[in-house]
């Protein structure tokens, strides 16, 4: 492991990634056999190293692993943004014309976005964002809501310096 | 189960199979789960009980920062103690 859900395969003789904080060259990150299933193939090679025993992996199987376990990963980060962005569409469902406070938390030719914080939630900036840069104040009117999609539309009343 | 949590489960579960992710585990899974009636219990006299040895644990999301510094000591008759500083 890596960082946050990043595997790969690394070898003897070759230059690993090591551990910044430590200050190591040779390192890996395992945990509990119950969190991940990498944590699983790691303690299998440390198991089967202990004992003098035969790898139970081979090199393109391991390789083969890092990677479904990394785009596996990702594809969990995908699911669960997803999830909370519906989930707040869900929540703010209910107060379609009302008024939020809020801050612009991206801008650009693609769209413009705000954040309120009463609940905590982000969405789009359909209608007023001409003008609104990152970090501006704004108060928002929600438009609309796509819960299954995890959309939540504004429009912006002005922005504040 | 409350209509939004439900229908908030069921985006979820939508996401997941959209992402090759299995929401839930499968018969053969839990059939075998099912099977179990105790414990593990080690088996191969290669295998050594390690708890009584010191370990740090560091935090893999922030490299520079140690989240755990522990001993563990075996007290008779079997209870262990853990002494943790965080």
């Amino acid at each position: 492991m890596l960082g946050s859900g990043e595997y790969a395969l690394q070898v003897p003789g070759q230059v690993a990634e090591g551990h910044f904080g430590l200050a190591v060259r040779d390192y890996t990150h395992s945990t509990a056999p119950n969190r991940r299933f990498p944590d699983l193939v790691a303690q299998r090679l440390l198991k089967a190293a202990l004992a003098g025993q035969a790898s139970p992996y081979s090199r393109d199987d391991l390789a083969a692993l890092a990677l479904h376990c990394t785009t596996q990963e990702d594809n969990a980060e995908k699911v669960e943004r997803q999830v909370r962005k519906s989930a707040a569409a869900l929540l703010l469902s209910q107060r379609v014309g009302e008024w939020f406070d809020g801050i612009v938390t991206g801008a650009s030719d693609k769209g413009s976005w705000a954040r309120v914080t009463g609940p905590v939630a982000e969405g789009r900036i359909v209608h007023g964002y001409e003008g609104l840069d990152v970090g501006a104040r704004v108060r928002v009117q929600l438009l609309r809501t796509d819960v299954e999609r995890g959309f939540i539309d504004f429009a912006a009343a002005r922005a504040r310096p | 189960m409350t209509t939004g949590r439900k229908r908030l489960q069921d985006i979820a579960q939508r996401a997941m199979l959209a992402r090759g992710l299995l929401p839930d585990f499968s018969p053969a899974a839990l059939a075998e789960a099912a099977r179990i009636t105790q414990a593990a219990a080690a088996s191969d006299a290669a295998v050594r009980d390690l708890r009584g040895l010191p370990w740090a644990s560091f935090e893999p999301r922030r490299w520079d920062r140690i989240v755990a510094l522990a001993a563990a000591q075996r007290t008779r008759p079997a209870l262990p103690t853990s002494r943790w500083r965080w």
